[in-house]
């Protein structure tokens, strides 16, 4: 899941994805509401599946992403969903601020193409295919 | 004028005397003195007339007894005489020569003042003669026809002759007497001549006094007797002497009694001289003496008076001096007792020995330094008691440069008001300019119902309107008889007596400050300035309030907006990122998906966009960095910049190598410092060190030295220099010298440095000759925080 109200680093994600070979469902997210509905799953979200991990971004509308990270990791079951987050503030406040609210990491989005791609496959190896995790059956 | 001028002149001579005792002391001795002159201008004329006619009288007297002894000596002599030339007369008749001889001896025996005696014919001739000092008679009888004597003793029963004096004789005169005539026919003259020596030992008899001589003078003027025999014998004439002049020259000298004169006699010594006519022989008898001698006794006189009236003088000036002090004594003491008490010391008592007024004066005195003992301790009293009110109104406004909410302050000073000035119930209230509605800051101690009725507007005509318009304050022991209050409310909640004093806040009222208390007569103009005191103490601790407010307001405005600024450029920068890595990103993508189907031109354009978009990441990061200074600094704490420096070369390590740099450093400080922030300064300036570097390798020398209340950190280097010109400008944000060919970069690691090291309060700055070599000096501060163990 893609928590990012910018949607072309969403569409370089996915660009990022295409390009592992894995076929990934990728939900995404345009803001903080609409993140925290879907994994609540709340109204049209009912019954929706959780995500395997989440790329949270700090600044987003209506609902910031530390608010998210704050809900997911206060909730019981959607705490233990690794949250990655991805911004583009390499700011040591934000940075120790996230993982006061448990964020599982924090990357600095990568101005250049190349290492974006590695940075995003790196956490794609570590923590869809490296990590074991509780609910969670490959 | 002149007077005015004279009185001038005296009182720059003499001094005149300030104190009563000089005063009276001069007084009474110029009194007795001008006594004594006075009796002495009167008195010694008097006394030299007196003496000097005594004097005049003791010659007189002198010169009567001479002229009486001589015409005792003159009558002795012409009773001889007279009875011889009887005798003589009737021996001659007779014929008898033996009986003429004998009368002749007899008279001879009779005076020794005889020398010759004899007898002339009425022709002249001698015809006897018998002479003391020739003893016969046997000698030739002498023709006497042309002789004076013969002439004049014819026609004059007696007749002294003129006195013949030669130089080797004494002085001899010729006495001669008629025979009585018969018949009309004188039938001779008997002669005698008379030796004068006599008179001389008369004259040395006679003398008055050591100094003053007798002489006698004939009718010549001629002199023929004196005390000093010489003075005859030189046949000195003495005609030209004013007195004897007088006497001889005077047509009748009988009926002259006495002459009196001055002259300088033949020794040249001035002389006062008295003298009388001698009938028988006419001669003058004189005296003389000295006017020294005459006036000595005269002198001695006034010298004697003189001596006892300045004898006088000086006792009376110290009976003035005794009397001036006696009776300046006592005055002398009130003066003291008046300025000991100007002094302070109202203890002090002036002795009233005595039951005369200056007793009474002290007396007086006394009961008045009492009464003003009495009237100062109350005074003492009142100021202490001022002064206790005062402080505390001192302690009670003292406590108002906090930073508390106004109304509870206020509400603190008017119970310290109320304590203060006894006033049972206080209030300040405000006014707003335009509506004329009042706020009230505080009140304390109204009745609940007396504040529901409190004044809520400035109504026009009533007191409040006064006091905004003069600024004082109206001041009522009495509010029901005081026509300036016009509403009198306050009565109906038992508060008889009021104070309204203006606020005055910046020379403006802005309020009234008003006190009331339930004692008629409480508050009077006796204590306006009092209360205006308060009220001036009240505008200050308002206008210090508001000064403190807006202070506060305005650090807090400058630190907002500045913390905005910041804030701003860190958003800023951070948003921007977000576009900008949408651009590489894409570039980056199209670049690598379409490379070499495009032409080449779209792979150079693409190169462009890339190239320009990561050089404003680079931008923007810096300028994130910089803004983060500000932002994101750590606390400050005691830093070793030693152990800085080194984790800075380790991060430089790779630099360091490949430029082969040498790095050399001096002991360094502990400051108070951002150990990140410092670490980031030294990376800067190191770095730059390397960076601007010549064909050389780097040497590189940090250096620190103390100067007074800083550090100075050096960091010098022998890169390329900075042109001095350049000197300020390179710590401006993004500031480059060199182009990106020559030296990369964004311009922005000096301004990071600027901002680092006046954000720890100290200097940076470049020297460098712009050839060889720079030298980046900054300081901070030396000043460590008293904790013991933390900087050590």
């Amino acid at each position: 899941m893609i928590v990012e109200d910018n949607p072309g680093d969403i569409r370089l994600m996915k660009e990022a994805f295409s390009e592992s070979g894995e076929d990934y469902e990728i939900i995404e997210a345009p803001d903080g509401a609409a993140a925290i509905e879907y994994l609540f799953q709340r109204a049209k979200y009912k019954g929706v599946d959780g995500p395997d991990l989440i790329f949270l971004d700090l600044n987003l509308p209506k609902r910031s992403g530390r608010e998210v990270l704050e809900e997911i990791k206060k909730d019981s079951k959607l705490k233990f969903i690794p949250v990655v987050i991805f911004s583009s503030s390499s700011a040591p406040q934000d940075v120790s601020r996230a993982y006061e609210l448990h964020a599982n990491c924090y990357v600095t989005k990568p101005t250049d193409l190349d290492e974006l791609f590695y940075a995003l496959r790196c956490i794609e190896a570590f923590w869809l295919k490296a990590v074991k995790l509780p609910g969670r059956d490959l | 004028m002149l007077r005015r001028k004279l009185m001038h002149g005296l009182k720059h001579l003499v001094p005149l005397p300030r104190s009563i005792r000089w005063r009276l002391f001069w007084l009474l001795g110029g009194l007795s003195l001008v006594t004594v002159l006075a009796v002495l201008a009167l008195w010694l004329p008097a006394e030299i007339r007196e003496i000097d006619s005594f004097e005049d009288e003791l010659q007189r007297v002198t010169v009567r007894s001479i002229q009486v002894r001589i015409d005792h000596f003159v009558r002795e002599i012409e009773r001889d005489l007279s009875r011889a030339t009887r005798q003589f007369h009737m021996a001659a008749f007779e014929g008898d020569q033996e009986g003429v001889r004998g009368v002749g001896q007899w008279l001879l025996q009779q005076h020794p003042a005889f020398e010759e005696v004899g007898l002339l014919d009425p022709r002249g001739m001698e015809t006897f003669r018998l002479s003391r000092r020739v003893a016969t008679v046997e000698h030739v009888l002498r023709d006497h026809t042309g002789t004076s004597f013969f002439r004049e003793g014819l026609r004059k029963p007696v007749h002294w002759d003129r006195v013949v004096i030669t130089e080797t004789s004494e002085p001899r005169v010729t006495l001669t007497m008629r025979f009585a005539s018969t018949g009309g026919r004188v039938p001779g003259i008997a002669y005698a001549v008379v030796n004068l020596k006599f008179l001389w030992e008369l004259m040395e008899d006679l003398k008055v006094s050591r100094e003053s001589r007798a002489y006698v003078v004939d009718g010549d003027g001629r002199l023929i007797a004196s005390s000093d025999r010489s003075l005859v014998l030189r046949q000195l004439s003495f005609a030209q002497r004013p007195v004897v002049n007088e006497l001889i020259f005077s047509k009748n000298p009988l009926a002259v009694p006495f002459v009196h004169g001055y002259y300088v006699n033949e020794l040249g010594i001035e002389v006062s001289a008295t003298g009388m006519w001698l009938a028988g022989p006419s001669w003058g008898v004189f005296i003389e003496q000295p006017l020294a001698t005459l006036y000595a006794s005269m002198w001695r006189a006034v010298w004697f008076l003189l001596g006892l009236s300045v004898a006088g003088v000086l006792v009376s000036f110290a009976i003035a001096h005794i009397i001036s002090r006696k009776v300046a004594a006592p005055i002398t003491r009130l003066r003291q007792g008046a300025e000991r008490i100007a002094l302070g010391q109202l203890d002090h008592r002036v002795p009233a020995e005595t039951a005369d007024e200056i007793g009474d004066l002290a007396r007086q005195f006394n009961r008045m330094s009492e009464a003003l003992k009495a009237s100062y301790d109350g005074l003492e009293e009142k100021v202490a008691a001022r002064t206790r009110e005062l402080s505390m109104l001192y302690t009670a406004l003292t406590p108002l440069a906090g930073a508390e909410a106004m109304p509870e302050r206020f509400v603190y000073i008017l119970q310290k008001l109320i304590s203060v000035t006894g006033a049972d119930a206080a209030s300040i209230r405000v006014i707003d300019k335009q509506t004329k509605a009042y706020t009230y800051v505080a009140h304390v101690g109204f009745d609940p119902q007396h504040l529901a009725v409190l004044p809520r507007t400035m109504r026009s005509g009533s007191s409040d309107e006064m006091i905004f318009a003069d600024g004082k304050p109206i001041i009522s022991g009495d509010i029901l008889a005081d026509n300036r209050i016009t509403r009198k409310r306050q009565l109906e909640f038992g508060l008889k007596s009021t104070a309204f004093l203006p606020l005055i806040v910046q020379s403006e009222v802005r309020g009234i400050i008003h006190l009331a208390s339930r004692k008629l007569g409480y508050f009077t103009d006796e204590k306006q300035e009092y209360l205006m005191m308060i009220a001036r103490l009240m505008g200050i601790v308002v206008e210090n309030q508001q000064l403190l407010q807006s202070s506060i307001k305005y650090a807090e405005d400058l630190n907002r907006s500045n913390q905005e600024l910041e804030q701003f450029a860190y958003v800023a920068s951070h948003d921007l990122q977000e576009p900008l890595r949408m651009i590489t990103g894409y570039t980056q993508l199209l670049s690598k998906r379409y490379k070499g189907k495009l032409d080449q031109s779209a792979d150079e354009f693409m190169g462009f966009v890339v190239d320009g978009a990561k050089r404003m990441q680079v931008l923007i990061n810096d300028l994130l960095t910089y803004s983060r200074v500000g932002t994101r600094g750590k606390e400050v704490a005691p830093t070793d910049c030693a152990l800085v420096l080194d984790k800075t070369l380790e991060g430089l390590r790779v630099a360091i190598q490949e430029s082969g740099a040498v790095v050399t450093a001096e002991p360094l400080p502990v400051v108070m410092g951002d150990e990140t922030q410092l670490g980031q300064l030294f990376q800067n300036l190191i770095g730059n060190a390397i960076k601007y570097r010549d064909h050389e390798p780097p040497a590189i020398h940090v250096s620190c030295q103390r100067e007074n209340e800083v550090w100075r950190f050096a960091v010098a280097d022998n890169g390329i220099g900075i042109d001095p010109q350049h000197a300020e400008r390179i710590f401006q944000v993004f500031q480059r010298l060199h182009t990106r060919e020559e030296y990369s970069g964004t311009g922005i690691g000096l301004a990071v440095c600027k901002k680092i090291v006046e954000r720890h309060g100290g200097k940076i700055w470049v020297e460098s000759q712009g050839v060889k070599g720079a030298t980046f000096y900054f300081t901070l501060p030396a000043k460590l925080p008293e904790v013991p163990g933390v900087s050590e």
